[in-house]
């Protein structure tokens, strides 16, 4: 009797402490997703902002830092021999 | 007596309205027909006789002659020929031949070579005789020359006739041998048969210009002629300075402006 208790005892302590274990590690997992979360968040924030400094980075290159782009100089036609008159 | 008396005095009083009464004359403007003379050089005059004229005058800008014929052939170039009946001091309104070219001062042409579309680079003459530059892609038919500085390492004046394919079928050329003369000085373009279709330019260079548009020889329905003054060739901007004198008067060579 006396072991059957102690056994029993110890299947629930086993029992017990082994669902602890999992308990933390979802609370820690559960946690560090959230972590996980909040830097994915952040980071598409300042993948965003990246973006938006880059388009006005352009923008403003574009309007004061602008070089003259010189056109393509149109080929020479054919001509004919010089005609008097 | 008295017969006597009342007959000398009826005598001198035909006499006295006879003198007193004089003639009015009035003489009306002489009918006259211009015609440019072959290749331009001359015009012939031709009118009605005007009743009660003893003769006519003819005015070659300020310069007066005196004729009695019904025709006149001028071969000095003017601005303007007047022609009036005349009896005694008495002259009748004027004829009036206006032959005063048209002149266009500081038109700016670009090479051919300058690809900025918003540059025109080729030049021609209104309806109204100015002088203008045009574009010769946006505005091909009204081009009478070109800037040509593509060939031969010299600026041009080019007929649009002469570019594969041409930019219009006008025949317009510039005069070939030289002339040595200032703007004002040259009174009449060269006779046609001493003009090329593509004419080396210089700084201060004057020539003379035949259009002849419709590229079948001289006539007075659609050539005209023109005197142009090359004021400036700025090879770093790529354009030049021009200014102009057209004869509004097709066909005729007359080209005074001083």
């Amino acid at each position: 009797m006396k072991k059957l208790l102690i056994a029993t005892l110890l299947i629930v302590a086993i029992f017990v402490i082994g669902c602890q274990a999992p308990q933390e590690l979802k609370t820690k997992i559960d946690s560090q997703a959230e972590q996980i979360k909040n830097l994915e968040t952040k980071i598409n924030e300042q993948a965003a902002t990246i973006e938006q400094l880059k388009t006005d980075f352009e923008k403003h290159i574009a309007e004061f830092h602008k070089k003259p782009t010189t056109p393509a100089k149109p080929p020479a036609p054919k001509i004919k021999p010089p005609e008097k008159g | 007596m008295i017969k006597k008396f009342t007959y000398l005095t009826l005598l001198t009083t035909i006499i006295f309205l006879g003198i007193s009464c004089e003639e009015t004359i009035t003489l009306t403007k002489p009918s006259v027909t211009a015609q440019i003379e072959p290749n331009g050089g001359a015009v012939k005059f031709t009118w009605t006789a005007v009743e009660g004229a003893q003769g006519y005058h003819v005015y070659r800008d300020t310069v007066k002659i005196s004729i009695s014929g019904l025709t006149y052939t001028e071969t000095i170039p003017a601005k303007v020929i007047k022609i009036t009946a005349y009896k005694g001091n008495t002259e009748s309104e004027a004829y009036i031949y206006d032959c005063t070219p048209v002149i266009t001062d500081n038109v700016e042409v670009y090479f051919m070579s300058d690809p900025n579309p918003a540059h025109p680079s080729g030049f021609g003459f209104k309806a109204n005789g100015q002088a203008q530059a045009f574009s010769v892609t946006t505005n091909a038919n009204d081009v009478d020359y070109t800037v040509e500085d593509r060939y031969e390492r010299t600026t041009k004046f080019f007929s649009p006739n002469a570019y594969t394919p041409a930019i219009n079928p006008k025949k317009n050329m510039t005069n070939d041998p030289s002339i040595s003369q200032n703007f004002d000085n040259l009174n009449m373009a060269l006779a046609p048969g001493s003009y090329i279709t593509q004419r080396e330019i210089a700084v201060d260079g004057v020539y003379a210009l035949f259009m002849d548009r419709d590229n079948d020889g001289w006539d007075t329905s659609s050539d005209y002629f023109a005197k142009v003054w090359v004021k400036n060739i700025d090879q770093a901007n790529l354009k030049v300075t021009l200014k102009c004198a057209f004869q509004p008067r097709s066909g005729l060579r007359w080209l005074v402006t001083k």
